[in-house]
């Protein structure tokens, strides 16, 4: 294993024409930019008061066939959330992120919401998380893995609802 | 008269098949204002052997076109792909010998496609000529892509009293001839030119126009064969007024 | 499934042509690929820039090559993951069956990967006794009609919406054969419930890799189905399948090929799901696989190095050049007989396999440069094309029959005298016997051209004769 990792990497010396490793001037160089990197160039389209990238970002998500709900505070998602399934002819039954963001939100104004903390089985029809962050550019969501947010949710069960305070909406991925 | 003095590189195969591209060319240029000379030892621009890997011979051919070009002030090519090989790829052929690099260099600066000599540099934005039909246009892919070749043509017909112009659907598209790939690979090239028959019938228009014989060749030849009645010819043609001439395929009435 | 080999080209291509159903599905594809992708850049300016940075950022990377690995290899190793590294297709089907029954594994999902078929996987673990399944709604479909993917993006993009229900039909015995079964969306939902449930029952899951990040550690996929992803979520141990030219150096830079490559490939602002695997699950984690391998393959890239065709190492693999490609778009993906169909395949295959075995395929292309002008990391495809081409010159692999003719036109071009005696004749002749119906349907010497086309006839003198006699 380790021949062939050593085949492999002296191979490429050979054909860049290097007799051993990069100088070390330049290999600081190199793992400065692998350790610090900079921005890139970014889409422009997000130069816009924080209000429009809101806007921007549900545009964008509703584009690509998401769904988009505003909410005015926590208070409501609860409602909003059982109206959703209701119209989608869901069952009010969902898996949730063990997420502490979520635990603020009132869900016993929906005392028939029936709500499983954890990682989702193959019954699963809802999930329920919050997002690290979204991005207007795109209209994408951000997740981080952890013991808050299973990835699982994020892709096994058909429906993925997403509690996303505005203030995680950034310009730029 | 100064600083005009151009040499018609003719190309092969409007030597061969359609000298009236050549005297076409002539006329516009002479319009433009320029003295045209025909060097007289020039054959081929070299593609064919390019393309087919043959670097050696084309190497020798590159240095006889140089030889023979290089005096004048401009080099004048009625065909996007022989004025994108010498402008756009001889250099490329003398990377490891600076001198030959230079003169091709020189060259390549001043080697031209006939059409977008006269709008970019001779500053021609009207022809005097007469046409009565409508034309569409395909867009031959090296004078598109090599050398961005693509309104030059458009303003020039708009000029022109009587020619309605329509577009051509995928008119970027290539034609499916690509030089020996046309013979190597007929069946594939087949299905090309098929499809852009196809799509020159659907404009309804009574000619088609491009600015690269070899392509007009293909398609004019594909047309003729499933018998469609529709001129094709080389752009410089009608701009020059020429179109009285039979068209590409098309026997003398004589 | 009828084998091809890229040196059957010719015979593979006519027997593509002959097939109404890829000829349907191609032109129902080929409008929606083009479109979408001119949709998507119109609505970013800075497209052209984006692609400008892609390139010179693949260009670094492989200049730095093996410096961005061995970074790469450190923060896999410091998540807890492990690297593997293969010299070829052989070394990485053992590698990946060496996992696999370490685990006791019966049952394999497979995400999308261009390398998994590169190296033959389901084959091995088949031979092995285990059971391959792909989760990518097209590799799912071509897998249970036991045919190769024809595209790299669209493995499915050669067939039609009724050749795909009458396999399901075929496959999912245990559905209600009166089910209605001919609309997409019906279609992706049956084979979504057919799938759903062999996720479950995996030990492993192998993904490909988009890009492989130096910064982090992590591998990079990008679907639109959201399969890759649960492939590698759910089985006890996942498994990246990447080439070595998939690092880049930081998160920066993949984001940057990111914006570049979805726009490219399908016309998508953004894949459904771009998807980032840093090592095995954490202590605290609750899902996520427990091992984490990724297998770094050679397989003949770094002989490409330090060559004329180091560019092509370059490619994202968006599959915008085939998308773009009048000849792929007449013969399909198919014909080109490997993994690589395409212009890029027209480069890499010769490169990877050896120019005797796919030299057909720099050959059958007309250098439009469709695929250059779209390619979004600018490779010089059509220039590649060509130096296979001269490689295939000087050792004599061209046909024969071409090589003495080209040199012959050579032989006349090169002496002017000559070739205004001989042409002045013979086009002469042609013209002359041209005249009456102003073109030919057929001529001995030119049987390729005549097959399909009429050839125009000389006008009658040609240019330079004539000039010579007016001056
Ligand atoms: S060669 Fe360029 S266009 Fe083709 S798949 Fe690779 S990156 Fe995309």
């Amino acid at each position: 294993m380790n021949n062939e990792r050593n085949n492999i990497i002296n191979n490429i010396r050979k054909s860049l024409g290097r007799a051993g490793p990069i100088c070390s001037e330049e290999a600081k160089e190199l793992n400065a930019r692998v350790n610090k990197p900079v921005r890139n160039l970014l889409p422009s389209r997000t130069e816009l008061p924080k209000n429009e990238l809101i806007n921007l970002f549900q545009k964008m998500a509703e584009d690509v066939f998401a769904t988009v709900e505003r909410v005015k505070n926590t208070d409501e998602i609860p409602d909003s959330l059982t109206d959703y399934l209701k119209k989608e002819n869901l069952p009010a039954q969902v898996v949730m992120s063990p997420d502490p963001y979520l635990d603020n939100t009132p869900w016993e104004k929906q005392p028939l919401l029936e709500i499983r903390k954890g990682i989702p089985n193959e019954q699963d029809m809802v999930s329920v998380t919050s997002a690290a962050g979204a991005v207007a550019e795109t209209g994408t969501l951000a997740m981080f893995s952890g013991p808050s947010h299973p990835s699982t949710l994020n892709f096994l069960p058909e429906t993925h609802v997403v509690v996303l305070p505005v203030d995680r909406i950034t310009k730029n991925y | 008269m100064k600083n005009n003095r151009v040499a018609l590189f003719i190309t092969c195969l409007v030597d061969l098949f359609r000298p009236t591209v050549g005297f076409a060319s002539i006329k516009l240029l002479e319009e433009a204002g320029c003295e045209v000379v025909v060097p007289r030892q020039q054959t081929c621009c070299g593609q064919p052997a390019y393309n087919t890997g043959d670097r050696a011979d084309t190497i020798s051919i590159a240095k006889q076109v140089i030889v023979e070009f290089e005096d004048y002030d401009y080099i004048i090519v009625p065909s996007g792909s022989c004025a994108g090989m010498i402008s756009k790829h001889y250099p490329a052929l003398f990377s490891q010998d600076s001198n030959w690099l230079d003169r091709a260099n020189r060259l390549s600066k001043k080697t031209y496609e006939l059409i977008s000599f006269l709008t970019d540099i001779m500053g021609v934005d009207s022809v005097d000529s007469e046409f009565q039909g409508t034309v569409t246009y395909h867009d031959a892919c090296s004078g598109l892509r090599e050398l961005s070749i693509h309104d030059q043509p458009r303003r020039l017909l708009s000029s022109i009293d009587g020619l309605h112009l329509r577009e051509l659907d995928d008119a970027n598209v290539c034609c499916g001839f690509g030089g020996t790939f046309c013979v190597k690979y007929a069946d594939i090239s087949n299905r090309m030119v098929e499809t852009k028959a196809e799509q020159v019938i659907a404009t309804g228009a009574d000619t088609l126009l491009a600015g690269d014989l070899g392509c007009l060749l293909n398609m004019a030849g594909k047309l003729q064969r499933d018998g469609v009645e529709l001129n094709v010819r080389h752009v410089a043609e009608v701009l020059a007024g020429m179109a009285d001439k039979p068209a590409i395929g098309v026997p003398s009435k004589d | 499934m009828t084998e091809s080999i890229p040196s059957q080209f010719k015979e593979n291509a006519v027997r593509q042509l002959a097939d109404e159903d890829l000829r349907q599905a191609l032109t129902k594809s080929k409008g929606h690929f083009t479109g979408g992708r001119q949709k998507s850049i119109d609505n970013l300016p800075e497209f052209e820039e984006l692609r400008d940075k892609a390139r010179d950022i693949k260009n670094h990377t492989i200049e730095n090559l093996d410096f961005y690995l061995e970074a790469y290899e450190k923060k896999v190793l410091s998540s807890g993951g492990h690297v593997h590294w293969a010299s070829t297709a052989k070394d990485a089907q053992e590698i990946v069956l060496n996992i696999c029954q370490t685990v006791g594994a019966t049952s394999v999902n497979k995400g999308k990967s261009m390398i998994g078929e590169e190296c033959d996987i389901n084959e091995a673990l088949e031979a092995a006794g285990i059971n391959a399944v792909e989760t990518d709604l097209g590799e799912y479909i071509i897998q249970i009609r036991n045919e190769r993917p024809s595209h790299i993006i669209a493995p499915a993009v050669h067939l039609t919406k009724a050749q795909v229900e009458e396999s399901f039909r075929e496959t999912h015995t245990h559905l209600d054969p009166e089910r209605v079964l001919d609309e997409p969306p019906t279609l992706l939902e049956e084979a979504r419930k057919v799938l759903r449930k062999k996720y479950f029952e995996a030990e492993v899951g192998i993904t490909g890799a988009n890009f492989l990040v130096a910064e982090t550690g992590s591998s990079i996929i990008v679907t639109n189905e959201g399969n890759g992803d649960l492939s590698q979520l759910l089985p006890r141990v996942h498994i990246v399948l990447a080439s070595i030219e998939k690092v880049v150096p930081n998160l920066e830079d993949a984001s940057t090929l990111l914006r570049v490559l979805a726009r490219s490939a399908t016309g998508q602002e953004f894949s459904v799901y771009t998807t980032i695997s840093t090592g095995p699950r954490r202590d605290e984690d609750l899902d996520g696989p427990e091992e984490y391998h990724v297998i770094l393959l050679d397989n003949g890239r770094t002989s490409m190095l330090g060559t004329e065709f180091q560019d092509m190492l370059r490619c994202i693999r968006c599959g915008a050049c085939m998308n773009h490609c009048p000849v792929y778009q007449s013969v399909g993906g198919h014909a080109y007989g490997w993994v690589y169909p395409g212009p890029m395949g027209a480069v890499l295959s010769p490169g990877l396999l050896g120019v005797d075995e796919a030299g057909h395929l720099p050959n059958a292309s007309t250098f439009c440069g469709r695929c250059e002008e779209v390619c979004p990391v600018h490779i010089p495809l059509p220039k590649m094309m060509r130096h296979w081409r001269e490689r295939e010159f000087e050792r004599h692999l061209t046909p024969n029959a071409y090589r003495k003719g080209i040199q012959l036109w050579s032989f006349i071009a090169l002496r002017p005298n000559l070739y205004k005696r001989l042409t002045s004749f013979h086009i002469r002749i042609l013209g002359w016997i041209g005249r009456r119906r102003g073109r030919f349907s057929s001529l001995p010497m030119a049987k390729g051209w005549t097959k399909y086309r009429d050839l125009p006839a000389p006008e009658g003198k040609t240019f330079q004769k004539q000039w010579s006699e007016r001056s």
